[in-house]
């Protein structure tokens, strides 16, 4: 039985776009690193999305549509924000302790515990926010978020080969971050990762 | 473990290494996978350093927070999304951000100006005497066209008056964004610096029912404006210049260069300009 939908393109893009408001949500708050920038931007990218809802193919990725959308929107609005808050916070931080999370604490009496596939979500992010924001763009895009190359080219407006420059550089400084937190903890983690078969004999520094 | 033919293979190593992260992310084709798989059999180097990297990504995957967006952004959205006519229509008023890429702007429809969207065409304003005169390589035309095909993300949105402000620490020369006045579909949706040749200038970006147009604003200096086609607009000598599909109107105000690109057709384009220089 035909029901009389009130507003067919609302329901079209709650049921397409709406389902994508965590994604857009956990990339946002990775390319601000601020809660409320996130809430904005993704605010900000939902409204546009609507507004050109129309122009919109039906039947291409929905998603994809919408992080280029997200990720321009960043580009465009938020990011000198980010910058500046980068700048200021590298004079900080060269300063301050650091802040080594309790989970962290107890795997390092544990170094086996720390191949690679055991990080702790604490440190990726903090390695994450870490890294440049083209290069984290490119990284949070394939490996959160599992774009291709060529989604990922047309979502940051570029050619294959830079995202694959910033997908190399993004990640060779993501692992460079968390070797060093593990260092910072006490674990050899690069001789693990070289070797990974290999008995490693460091504990707490 | 054996080393044996890594230095036989020395090439085929060094690509191993530039391609590593695309074979992890799935990127290589049928052959090349094949071919990889080979080398990595008869390599242990490369292999561990595949094996590695696949383990960083796994890892950093598995670890990588998982974030939800708060019942209150929800609530936000759900509010905002209310708030919006049912049926947006393409050149929404009011756009608070536009997303300016080359998707946004290639599904920007390319359909005819329809002309009963120019209720003030003023025509009578416009004294047009198109004339031919010497034929005349316009080099700021394939330039303007080139940045006006290239879809460059814009650097400020605001009003007219907020754009405006933005340009006065940044450009040697006033900005004074056209209002198009007369024609109530024109929106300026953000600007950006940018060149002409090699003078700075101001591009401003604005959706004129559906179709993008391009206005750069420069320091004329000694560049020529002048093309084959020229029009007066009022006692204002226009110069109209095209190439593939594009059009560019090009004239002076108060000294300063003004460069307007579209795919409007020529008539439409000293309408344009008409509108542009009116008090």
């Amino acid at each position: 039985m035909a029901t009389v939908v009130d507003s067919p393109m609302k329901d079209r893009f709650n049921a397409e776009a709406m389902v994508h408001v965590d994604s857009l949500f956990g990339v946002a708050l990775r390319y601000t690193r601020d809660p409320r920038d996130a809430e904005d931007l993704v605010q900000d990218t939902v409204l546009a999305a609507y507004r050109f809802f129309d122009r919109f193919e039906a039947g291409s990725n929905c998603k994809a549509w919408l992080f280029k959308i997200l990720t321009n929107t960043f580009i465009n609005k938020y990011r000198r924000r980010v910058r500046e808050r980068e700048i200021r916070e590298q004079l900080v931080v060269e300063e301050a302790p650091q802040l080594v999370s309790e989970e962290a604490r107890s795997a390092s009496r544990d170094p086996e515990r720390f191949l690679p596939s055991n990080l702790l979500s604490d440190d990726v992010r903090r390695a994450l926010d870490a890294v440049p924001s083209d290069y984290r763009m490119a990284v949070v895009l394939c490996d959160l978020e599992e774009f291709s190359y060529k989604e990922i080219a047309d979502i940051m407006d570029c050619p294959v080969g830079t995202v694959m420059s910033r997908l190399h550089r993004g990640r060779r400084l993501l692992q460079r971050a968390l070797r060093e937190y593990a260092a910072e903890q006490g674990i050899g983690l690069s001789n693990v990762v070289a070797f990974p078969g290999k008995k490693h004999e460091g504990g707490e520094s | 473990m054996t080393q044996a033919g890594r230095a036989g293979q020395s090439m085929r190593c060094a690509e191993v290494q530039r391609f590593c992260d695309a074979f992890v992310d799935g990127e290589f084709g049928d052959v090349e996978r094949v071919e990889m798989q080979a080398h990595l059999e008869s390599c242990s180097a490369c292999e561990a350093l595949v094996r590695d990297q696949a383990a960083w990504k796994r890892a950093v995957r598995n670890a990588a927070p998982r974030e939800t967006a708060s019942l209150a952004l929800r609530a936000r959205l759900t509010a905002a999304l209310a708030a919006e006519p049912d049926a947006p229509p393409a050149s929404a008023e009011g756009l608070a951000v536009t997303p300016i890429g080359p998707q946004a702007a290639a599904q920007l429809p390319r359909r005819a100006l329809v002309l009963r969207a120019w209720p003030y065409a003023a025509a009578a304003a416009i004294a047009l005497m198109l004339l031919v005169t010497r034929s005349h390589h316009g080099a700021v035309t394939a330039d303007v066209i080139a940045k006006h095909q290239r879809n460059l993300p814009v650097e400020i949105t605001g009003r007219s008056d907020e754009v405006r402000r933005w340009y006065a620490d940044k450009v040697d020369f006033p900005v004074r964004p056209p209002s198009f006045a007369s024609m109530h579909h024109a929106a300026l949706r953000g600007g950006r610096l940018a060149n002409v040749r090699e003078r700075q200038a101001a591009y401003l970006l604005y959706e004129l029912d559906g179709n993008k147009v391009s206005v750069f604003i420069f320091d004329p200096g000694e560049l020529p404006l002048e093309a084959r086609r020229h029009a007066l607009v009022g006692d204002r000598e226009v110069y109209l210049d095209g190439a593939g599909g594009y059009n560019v109107a090009t004239y002076r105000d108060r000294g300063v260069g003004y460069a307007i690109a579209s795919d409007l057709d020529q008539e439409q384009m000293l309408k344009l300009v008409s509108a542009a220089v009116a008090p």
